[in-house]
């Protein structure tokens, strides 16, 4: 299994090269440059600002070079404040990470919970309202549902914030993370309500079919006529074998939300990565554009690499070559 | 989102005994006629699909032109004279929500026309064709599959959008093809799975050794076993790429503005949810009803095609 994690890492580099190459092609692809749209500036200006973005350069040029920046950790520069790209991740993405994060810690229990309540009441009142839950939510997409949210708890009943994001600017590491006083519960519950609502309901779909079918399972009646106790039956037994198709999703939406999220960060007005790449292409931003892509990349591998791996912790019998 | 589970069971009888006389199709076809959930939003599809080609070709349907501005009636409620209200501008929001109703619908089906061609050209050249294209095949797919999906939709779009290439001129084109850029891969990979076990199946085999050639066992035999999960996923990525739309208009890049599309009508509500907040409602709550139709077809197509998967 060790050497499954490393092939399986370093597969990820070539992944990573092949998507930042599309990238690249693509975004070349795009018409205009990013100070085509600007008012028109006099030539030398202009030629001193190619040279210093590396513009001036022949296309094959300027794709060898960013790779060859890339090899040294250098992710080049944004164009639109001349700031480094790594500064502008380093700002966007512990804001993208903890917004993303807690839609998907709401998503899980949430979902889960309601799944397993839906299930363990098969056709009874507690399933009823676990199934309506998880269709309405599958039905409403985030930017229908945030509008929502806000109209109701922000500008009627006046509960939540309506803008930015409540969290600290710090990594989980950083001491500025612990501290209670840097979190305002007001303005983080519409955002993660908004982006964590439909995975929670398709998980709440999954689980409930999933804790079902090992509900009709051999085992769980022979634990039962064993006469171990319910709630152990349905812990051990129930929920730790229904496992398996509920960690094939989580790494796609895991991914998702982290990836997804700037619908709801341009909704709520918050600082977050996504919104820098919506913003970033609609400047020709290039190499912001190549880093958040390659940042978004990584998470999307990273995110499946990992359920991968936890099968085997789930499912002993699953084998890896 | 594609492999969503099947939450709504209605109590399942198959008539074993009955389904020896009826084919795949029919007998298909049958179960999922009993499932009443599908079968309402297989209704509730079909006349929002007629409503949508009344509402756009049918002066007495539409009532008013979706760009028409009447500048007295700005920002109301919805009344008999405008069953949705009208918006900043005054236009008519139910011209404006069957406008953008078609629209959406243009977009579902026509990315899944896209990735169900695309698919199944990929899954079915890497099944069938070899070692060393199975191996080139996949590592495109995986490829594909490691794109943030809606970022890359929104770079692809603007990559179409200011160039002059042929054929994708029109916005609806250029945003199908967009779409379609990362929506393949489900398919695909369904294709390939399935074709690979069924390669090895007994009746496959029996062809093989009746003398069949290969295109005939290929395409009578083995395709129609492999369309069953396939028009499953075409069904469930509908609502996919509608939303996709809607995610690209709500950002600016969709339809070109005064067109109307459910996307950015709902963005528009967005910002007027104070003065009129019906302009958000109906839109939204037209989406909500496609998503929710689509699940439900798609659970039951599900349900009905694959009697094993209960």
């Amino acid at each position: 299994m060790f050497g499954y994690a490393i092939r399986r890492t370093l597969w990820m580099i070539p992944l990573l090269w092949a998507v930042a190459t599309v990238t690249f092609l693509l975004m070349h692809a795009v018409p205009g440059g990013p100070f085509a749209s600007e008012k028109p500036v006099p030539p030398a200006v202009q030629e001193a600002l190619n040279a210093r973005y590396n513009l001036d350069k022949s296309f094959l040029e300027q794709y060898v070079l960013y790779f060859w920046n890339l090899l040294h950790f250098d992710l080049g520069i944004s164009f639109r404040a001349d700031t480094e790209v790594i500064d502008v991740l380093e700002q966007g993405l512990p804001i993208t990470l903890q917004l993303g994060g807690f839609a998907f810690l709401y998503a899980l229990v949430l979902g889960m919970s309601l799944g397993i309540i839906a299930a363990l009441n098969h056709n009874r009142v507690g399933d009823y309202l676990g199934v309506f839950f998880a269709t309405i939510g599958t039905a409403v997409p985030n930017f229908v549902i945030a509008p929502l949210l806000i109209l109701v708890f922000s500008v009627e009943l006046g509960w939540t914030g309506v803008l930015g994001w409540g969290g600290p600017q710090a990594w989980v590491w950083q001491p500025e993370f612990w501290n209670p006083g840097n979190w305002s519960l007001r303005t983080m519950v519409l955002p993660v309500v908004s982006l964590g609502t439909l995975p929670a309901a398709y998980i709440a779909r999954i689980t409930r079919a999933s804790v079902l079918e090992v509900l009709s399972q051999d085992y769980i009646r022979t634990a039962r006529a064993k006469g171990l106790a319910e709630r152990a039956v349905i812990l051990r037994h129930v929920v730790k074998n229904s496992m398996v198709p509920i960690l094939t999703v989580l790494g796609p939406i895991f991914a998702a939300l982290v990836t997804g999220s700037f619908i709801v960060e341009q909704i709520f007005a918050i600082n977050g990565v996504g919104r820098h790449f919506v913003q970033a292409v609609f400047r020709r931003d290039y190499e912001l554009i190549m880093g958040i892509t390659l940042f978004y990349a990584l998470v999307v591998a990273t995110a499946n690499l990992v359920i991968d791996i936890l099968y085997g912790v789930v499912d002993p019998r699953i084998r890896y070559r | 989102m594609t492999e969503a589970d099947i939450v709504f069971r209605e109590t399942d009888e198959i008539l074993v005994s009955d389904s020896k006389l009826r084919g795949l199709w029919a007998d298909a076809a049958r179960r999922l006629m009993r499932n009443r959930l599908a079968l309402i939003a297989l209704v509730i599809l079909a006349a929002l699909g007629v409503l949508a080609l009344l509402g756009n070709y049918v002066d007495e349907v539409q009532r008013y032109a979706p760009r028409e501005q009447i500048y007295t009636d700005r920002l109301e409620g919805p009344s008999l004279d405008h069953f949705f209200g009208t918006d900043h501008l005054g236009r008519d929001t139910w011209a404006r929500v069957l406008q953008g109703l078609l629209i959406s619908l243009q977009v579902g089906f026509g990315v899944q026309v896209v990735a169900l061609t695309v698919g199944l050209l990929v899954g079915g050249i890497a099944a069938l064709g070899g070692r060393a294209l199975d191996n080139l095949m996949m590592r495109i797919t995986d490829l594909a599959y490691a794109f943030p999906d809606l970022l890359f939709i929104i770079l692809m779009r603007e990559a179409l959008r200011d160039n002059d290439w042929p054929i994708v001129e029109e916005p609806v084109v250029q945003i199908i093809v967009a779409i379609s850029f990362v929506g393949w891969v489900t398919i695909a990979r369904l294709v390939r799975g399935q074709m690979l076990s069924l390669k090895e199946m007994d009746f496959v085999l029996a062809a093989e050794a009746m003398g069949a050639p290969r295109w005939r066992i290929v395409f009578q035999h083995m395709l129609p076993n492999t369309l069953g999960p396939v028009i499953v996923a075409v069904v469930f990525g509908i609502p996919l790429a509608i939303f996709a739309e809607a995610v690209l208009a709500f950002i600016g890049i969709g339809i070109p503005v005064p067109t109307a599309s459910l996307g950015n009508l709902v963005d528009n509500g967005n910002d007027y949810i104070q003065q009129n907040v019906w302009m958000l409602l109906f839109p939204a709550g037209t989406i909500a009803l496609l998503m929710l139709c689509f699940t439900f077809l798609g659970d039951g197509l599900r349900d009905a095609l694959d009697p094993r998967g209960r």
